[in-house]
C-alpha cells in the first residue's frame, strides 16, 4: 500500500472512528478512558501492522516520517502554548519548588532504579536510555488528575495543587527531553559541532517566533493565522530533524515564546490550532500502532520492570512530597501522562529503540487502566 | 515594508540553510517539510506585499515558486517538486471542488443563453480565428525554420487549442481571495467551469488529431476517439460516486468536517492517479453534485475554505516554479504577439455574445478579461512537440508555447481581478455599496 492510500485510509478511520466512538454509550469510566486516549486507534494499528493482517508494511512505516514529525510538532506546539507566564503566575511559587522537587525526586528514583535493574538483569540499556525512560515514568498522566480531582476526597486546595502539578510535570519532561538532546548532542559529536548545532537550533526557533509577532497583529481571519502557524511549525519540526534536536522540545519552545508575547492573542491562536489536536493524535496512535514491536525478549521483562519501578518512584516520592494527601492517593496517580508518548516517539524518531516507546505504550494503558479502576473502586467518583 | 523585509531575510536563510545541510542525509529526509513551510510563509508574505500595490494574492504566490523555485534560488528543487506533486494534484482537486459547487444549475438555467453564447463564441471564434490567423503567420514568421508545412498546420492546432484552455484555479483563486459575489463573477465561473469540461473533452481529440501532422506516420484511428470517451465518462462516475459519498456524508456523521473533506480530496486524487482519469472533471463533477442535489453546497464551501489556503499557496507557488522563464526570454516578442492575438479574439467573441444578447457595457467590453488565465497544460504540449519535431525548431515551438502559458497565468489573476473591480464584486466594494449593479 502507498503512502498516498496510508493516509487515505488513515483519515478515514480518523473520521469514522470518531463517529463510531460518539455513539457507543459511555457506561463507564474505563471506556471512557479508552475512547478518549485513542487505543482504538492505537489497536486497530497493530492490527493492521506487520505483526497481524500486514496491510500496513514497512516501506509505509518509513515513508510516513513526516507525518509523525508534523504531528509531534503539533503537540509540541499546543502544550508550549500553555505555558503562558503571566497565566501560571498565579500559582504560588509553593507549587513550583514543590512541584520541582517531586519531579526531580521521582525522576531520580526511577533512574536510579532502573540504572540497578539494568546493571543486574538487562545488562543493554546506556545511561541516556535509562534518562529517557525516567522522564516518561516521571510524568503524571493529566486524565487520571482530573478525575481524581472531581472526586470528594480533596479539598479545593489539594485539588488545585495535583492539577497543577500534573501539568507542570509534563512542561518539566519535554524541558528534560530538551536537556536529554543536547547532552546526547554533546555525548555524539565535537563540542564546537554540538554547541552550533544546539545554539543555530535555539536561535532560529526564537526568530521565527518573533516573525509571528511581527506578523500576529495584521492577522485577522482564522485561515490566515493557521496558515502562518502552519508554515513556522513545518520550518520548526525541518530545522529539529536536521538539527538533530528534540521536534517536540523545540516546538514546545516555539509555542512557550509565542505565548509569552504582549501582543498576541493567545485564545485565538490556541483555539485554531487546537482544533487539529485531536484527529492528529489519533492519526499518531494508529502510526505507534503499526511500529509497535513486541519481538524481542528485553520488551517483556523491560515491561514488568518498568511499571513496577514506577509505581515504587510514585510511591515513594508521593510519601515524602504530599505528607497531607499521600494516604489519600496511591495507585490513582500513577498512570502516565501521554506526553510520555510523544517523548518517546519523538526519540524513536531520532534513533532511540523501538523497545522503549513499545514498553512505555503498553505501561501507559495499563498504568492508566489501574489508576481508573483504583479510583472507581473506592468509589471516590461517581460516574 | 515589513513584510517584505522578513521575506527576503526568509528567503535568505533558507537558501544559505539549504547550502550548509544540503550534503547531510538527514536534510533530504525533512527536505519536503523545510520547503513546504518555507513557500508556504514567504507565499503569505509576498502576496500580501503585492496587495499593497493593488497585485492579486496568486500573483504573489507564483513570483514566490519562480523566486524558490528551480531556476532562482533552488530550494524547491526539481526533485522536491516531483516528490511533492501529490499536493498539488491535491490542492487542484479541492480547488475543483469549489468550483463545481459554485456552478448553481438554477443560476445556470437563468442565464442558459447568456452562458451559451458566450461558451460558443469562446470555443469556435477563439480557436476557429486562432487557427486561421496562425496558419498564414506561422509561414511568414517560421517558414524558413520549418520546411515541412504539415508541422506549421499541426503546431496551429496545437496552439489554438491551447489558447481555449482556461484555468479554473485562476479563477476560483482570485474569486476566494477577493470574497468576490455578483453577475460577473457568476458568470465568469459557469462559463469557466463549463468550457473546463468541454476543453477536457476537445482537448485530446485536438491533440491527437495534431498528431496526425506532427508525427510521421501517426493516423487518427477511431480507438483514440473511443479512449478519450471512456476516460471522460469514468471521471464524470466518479465524481458522482464522490459527491454522493459527500452528501451521505454531510447529512449523516456530520463529524470532523475538515478532515473528511481531506479525505475526499486525497481520494480523488489517488483515484484518478490510479485509473488515469481527469482529476479536473472528477473533482468539478463532485462539487456540482453536492450543489446541485443536496442543499449542503454551502456547508461544503465552507468545509474547504477552512483548509483551502495552504492549498491554493501550494498549487500556485508550484505553478510558479515549474515555469520556464528561460523559455519566455527565448522567444518573447513572437509570445507577445500571440498573446495580444488570443486576448484579441477573446475579446471579440465575448464582445460579439454581448452585443447579440443586449448585454451592458460591462459584459461585451469588459468580461474577456475573467478568461485571460491559463495553467498547467504546457509540460504535456512541450512533450509533444519534442517528441515529433527534434532540434532547434522544435526547442523554438516548445519555448512560444510555454511561454504563452507562462506569461497568461501571471496576467490572468490581475486581469480578473481588475474585472472584478471593475464590476464592484468584491468584498470591500460590496461592503462600501459600490456594486455596479
Amino acid at each position: 500500500m502507498n503512502l498516498i492510500l496510508t493516509l487515505l485510509f488513515l483519515v478515514t478511520i480518523a473520521v469514522i472512528g470518531k463517529y463510531v466512538f460518539q455513539k457507543i454509550p459511555v457506561d463507564n469510566l474505563i471506556h471512557n478512558f479508552l475512547n478518549y486516549s485513542g487505543f482504538y486507534y492505537l489497536a486497530l494499528g497493530v492490527l493492521l501492522g506487520p505483526y497481524f493482517l500486514n496491510v500496513f508494511t514497512e516501506d509505509v512505516i518509513s515513508q510516513s516520517y513526516f507525518v509523525f514529525s508534523l504531528v509531534l510538532g503539533w503537540t509540541g506546539f499546543l502544550i508550549g502554548l500553555q505555558l503562558n507566564f503571566k497565566q501560571v503566575s498565579r500559582f504560588k511559587s509553593a507549587y513550583y519548588f514543590k512541584g520541582l522537587f517531586y519531579f526531580l525526586l521521582n525522576l531520580a528514583i526511577i533512574f536510579a532504579l532502573l540504572y540497578v535493574s539494568n546493571y543486574l538483569i538487562i545488562k543493554k540499556l546506556t545511561w541516556l536510555e535509562i534518562l529517557l525512560l525516567a522522564v516518561a515514568g516521571g510524568m503524571t498522566s493529566t486524565i487520571t488528575i482530573s478525575l481524581l480531582i472531581r472526586t470528594k476526597k480533596f479539598d479545593a486546595k489539594s485539588g488545585h495543587f495535583l492539577e497543577f502539578l500534573a501539568a507542570f510535570d509534563n512542561v518539566l519532561g519535554v524541558l528534560t527531553l530538551g536537556i536529554l538532546f543536547a547532552a546526547f548532542q554533546l555525548s555524539t559529536s565535537s563540542q564546537k559541532e554540538a554547541l552550533f548545532y544546539l545554539v543555530s537550533a535555539y536561535l532560529i526557533v526564537f526568530l521565527f517566533s518573533l516573525v509571528y509577532k511581527a506578523l500576529s497583529k495584521e492577522i485577522t481571519s482564522f485561515e490566515t493565522e493557521l496558515l502562518v502557524i502552519l508554515a513556522i511549525i513545518l520550518i520548526v519540526v525541518a530545522v529539529s530533524k536536521i538539527l538533530q534536536n528534540s521536534v517536540l522540545f523545540l516546538s514546545a519552545l516555539l509555542g512557550t515564546t509565542v505565548a509569552n508575547f504582549k501582543n498576541v492573542n493567545i485564545k485565538k491562536l490556541y483555539l485554531a490550532v487546537q482544533e487539529w489536536e485531536k484527529p492528529l493524535n489519533f492519526i499518531l496512535l494508529f502510526f505507534i500502532g503499526i511500529i509497535l514491536r513486541f519481538d524481542t525478549s528485553i520488551i517483556v521483562i523491560l515491561i514488568f520492570l518498568f511499571m513496577a519501578i514506577i509505581i515504587i518512584g510514585n510511591l515513594i516520592s508521593e510519601r515524602i512530597v504530599f505528607k497531607k494527601i499521600s494516604k489519600q492517593i496511591g495507585f490513582q496517580t500513577f498512570g502516565l501522562s501521554t506526553v510520555s508518548l510523544a517523548i518517546l516517539l519523538d526519540a524513536y524518531l531520532s534513533g532511540a529503540k523501538i523497545e522503549f516507546l513499545s514498553t512505555v505504550v503498553i505501561v501507559y494503558f495499563i498504568t492508566n487502566l489501574f489508576s481508573i479502576y483504583s479510583i472507581k473502586k473506592r468509589e471516590m467518583i461517581v460516574e | 515594508m515589513k513584510k517584505f523585509f522578513i521575506v527576503c531575510c526568509l528567503l535568505i536563510w533558507a537558501y544559505f540553510f539549504k547550502a550548509i545541510f544540503y550534503e547531510k542525509e538527514i536534510f533530504s529526509q525533512s527536505e519536503g517539510l523545510f520547503v513546504l513551510g518555507v513557500l508556504l510563509l514567504s507565499a503569505y508574505l509576498l502576496a500580501a506585499v503585492l496587495k499593497k500595490v493593488r497585485f492579486p494574492g496568486l500573483t504573489g504566490y507564483m513570483i514566490t515558486g519562480v523566486l524558490i523555485g528551480p531556476e532562482v534560488l533552488n530550494i524547491l528543487s526539481e526533485n522536491v517538486l516531483k516528490n511533492l506533486h501529490f499536493f498539488e494534484n491535491l490542492a487542484l482537486s479541492f480547488i475543483a471542488i469549489s468550483a463545481g459547487g459554485e456552478l448553481k444549475f438554477k443560476k445556470v438555467r437563468n442565464n442558459l443563453k447568456q452562458l451559451g453564447a458566450i461558451l460558443f463564441n469562446q470555443i469556435f471564434l477563439v480557436f476557429g480565428g486562432l487557427f486561421l490567423v496562425l496558419l498564414p503567420l506561422t509561414k511568414v514568421f517560421l517558414g524558413s525554420m520549418v520546411e515541412n508545412e504539415k508541422i506549421l498546420i499541426g503546431f496551429s492546432i496545437l496552439f489554438s487549442v491551447t489558447a481555449l484552455s482556461k484555468s479554473p484555479a485562476t479563477t476560483m483563486g482570485i474569486i476566494t481571495e477577493m470574497k468576490a459575489r455578483g453577475r460577473i463573477t457568476d458568470l465568469v465561473l459557469a462559463v469557466t467551469v463549463l468550457k473546463a469540461i468541454a476543453v477536457v473533452i476537445i482537448f485530446p481529440l485536438a491533440i491527437t488529431y495534431s498528431k496526425t501532422f506532427l508525427i510521421e506516420g501517426f493516423v487518427f484511428t477511431f480507438e483514440n476517439f473511443m479512449l478519450s470517451g471512456k476516460i471522460i465518462f469514468s471521471s464524470i462516475l466518479l465524481g458522482l460516486i464522490i459527491g454522493t459519498i459527500i452528501i451521505l456524508f454531510l447529512r449523516i456523521l456530520k463529524v470532523e468536517k475538515a478532515l473528511f473533506l481531506l479525505l475526499t480530496g486525497i481520494l480523488i486524487t489517488e483515484l484518478t492517479h490510479l485509473f488515469e482519469l481527469e482529476i479536473l472533471i472528477s473533482a468539478m463533477v463532485a462539487g456540482i453534485v453536492v450543489e446541485n442535489f443536496s442543499g449542503k453546497g454551502e456547508e461544503l464551501l465552507t468545509g474547504i475554505n477552512k483548509i483551502s489556503l495552504p492549498l491554493y499557496i501550494i498549487f500556485f507557488t508550484f505553478a510558479g516554479a515549474s515555469l520556464h522563464m528561460k523559455t519566455v526570454k527565448q522567444a518573447f516578442f513572437i509570445t507577445l504577439f500571440l498573446i495580444l492575438l488570443r486576448m484579441l479574439f477573446l475579446f471579440l467573441s465575448n464582445y460579439l455574445a454581448g452585443k447579440w444578447l443586449k448585454e451592458d457595457k460591462l459584459v461585451t467590453h469588459y468580461s474577456w478579461m475573467g478568461f485571460v488565465g491559463q495553467a498547467g497544460i504546457a509540460v504535456g504540449l512541450a512533450n509533444i512537440i519534442e517528441r515529433s519535431i527534434p532540434g532547434e525548431t522544435g526547442k523554438i515551438l516548445i519555448s512560444i508555447l510555454i511561454a504563452t502559458v507562462v506569461i497568461n497565468e501571471f496576467l490572468g489573476p490581475v486581469f480578473f481581478k481588475f474585472l472584478l473591480e471593475k464590476a464592484g464584486e468584491t468584498q470591500v466594494q460590496i461592503h462600501k455599496g459600490k456594486n455596479n449593479f
